[in-house]
């Protein structure tokens, strides 16, 4: 079993360390929009950087090198499965 | 309960057949007000304290349906879902999963398909006497059945004490409940 990287403490209640208009709102925009594939990979990097302090690119490796496979459903690492469902924004033009 | 807005991956039909075993898996998730898209939403109770966060990660699949008077539509599947009620530095306190599908794995399944609960890290273990090991149930997956977005804000508005944004919250739930 490996130890996972964690970002530094209270990296993950930054809400806007290292975003970006792509990732962010105008709350008199539209409540509910379809994201770019441009935007997609900013959310998904910035939420790797946020939890992990990785990148997006960085954590999909790891995740399909298996490293995080034995841990990543179990407790002080819900955070790799949360990250994982939200790899679809980084994977749009595949 | 929160202003928090949602951004998405689109509406792009899964193409029949599929080019893969994980086809067409797009995801959701909220972009709370002064936050960046996946963050969690810091909701405010009833009190008018912030202790509570609330983040949301949803895959689901656009697919055409075969039934009855809706063949030939569209239809939106979810297809795996992370809610996660956490303390305002990010701490987990109820997170349900439901991931059957983890395309990372040789056979393509996840180790625990079914919907389940991961109770609070800071539980203490349970003692049962001289002899008997100690129960953890902070390392449990607790099987739930499935679990609606619904029903995680209707629980936290009713156990948690976190206000509703507006006073017919509970037709708004139902109302989602009916639309599936």
């Amino acid at each position: 079993m490996i130890a996972t990287e964690r970002a530094p403490p209270g990296a993950r209640n930054q809400r806007n360390a290292g975003t970006d208009m792509a990732t962010t709102v105008e709350q008199t925009s539209d409540p509910m929009r379809a994201v770019t594939p441009d935007e997609g990979r900013a959310i998904f990097d910035h939420q790797a950087r946020r939890l992990l302090g990785i990148s997006g690119e960085d954590f999909l490796r790891r995740w399909d090198a298996g490293e995080y496979r034995e841990i990543a459903d179990t407790p002080g690492n819900l955070h790799l499965m949360y990250l994982a469902l939200l790899a679809p924004f980084a994977q749009q033009d595949r | 309960m929160t202003d928090s807005h949602v951004f998405h991956t689109g509406y792009a039909p899964t193409p029949d057949p599929p080019p893969s075993a994980f086809p067409g898996a797009q995801t959701l998730t909220l972009v709370p007000r002064g936050g960046a898209a996946g963050d969690p939403a810091s909701l405010r109770t009833l009190h008018r304290q912030r202790g509570i966060a609330f983040s949301v990660a949803m895959r689901y699949r656009v697919v055409r349906s075969s039934v009855g008077t809706n063949d030939g539509l569209f239809a939106v599947l979810l297809s795996s879902y992370a809610y996660q009620v956490l303390t305002n530095d990010g701490a987990e306190i109820l997170v349900f999963h439901w991931h059957p599908e983890d395309p990372w794995r040789p056979n393509g399944k996840s180790e625990v398909r079914f919907p389940h609960l991961h109770p609070p890290q800071a539980l203490p273990t349970i003692d049962l006497g001289p002899g008997f090991p100690p129960v953890a149930m902070r390392g449990m997956h607790i099987p739930t059945g499935s679990i609606e977005i619904e029903d995680v804000v209707e629980l936290l508005i009713r156990e948690f004490d976190i206000a509703p944004l507006r006073e017919d919250w509970r037709a708004v739930l139902a109302m989602g409940r009916r639309g599936r």
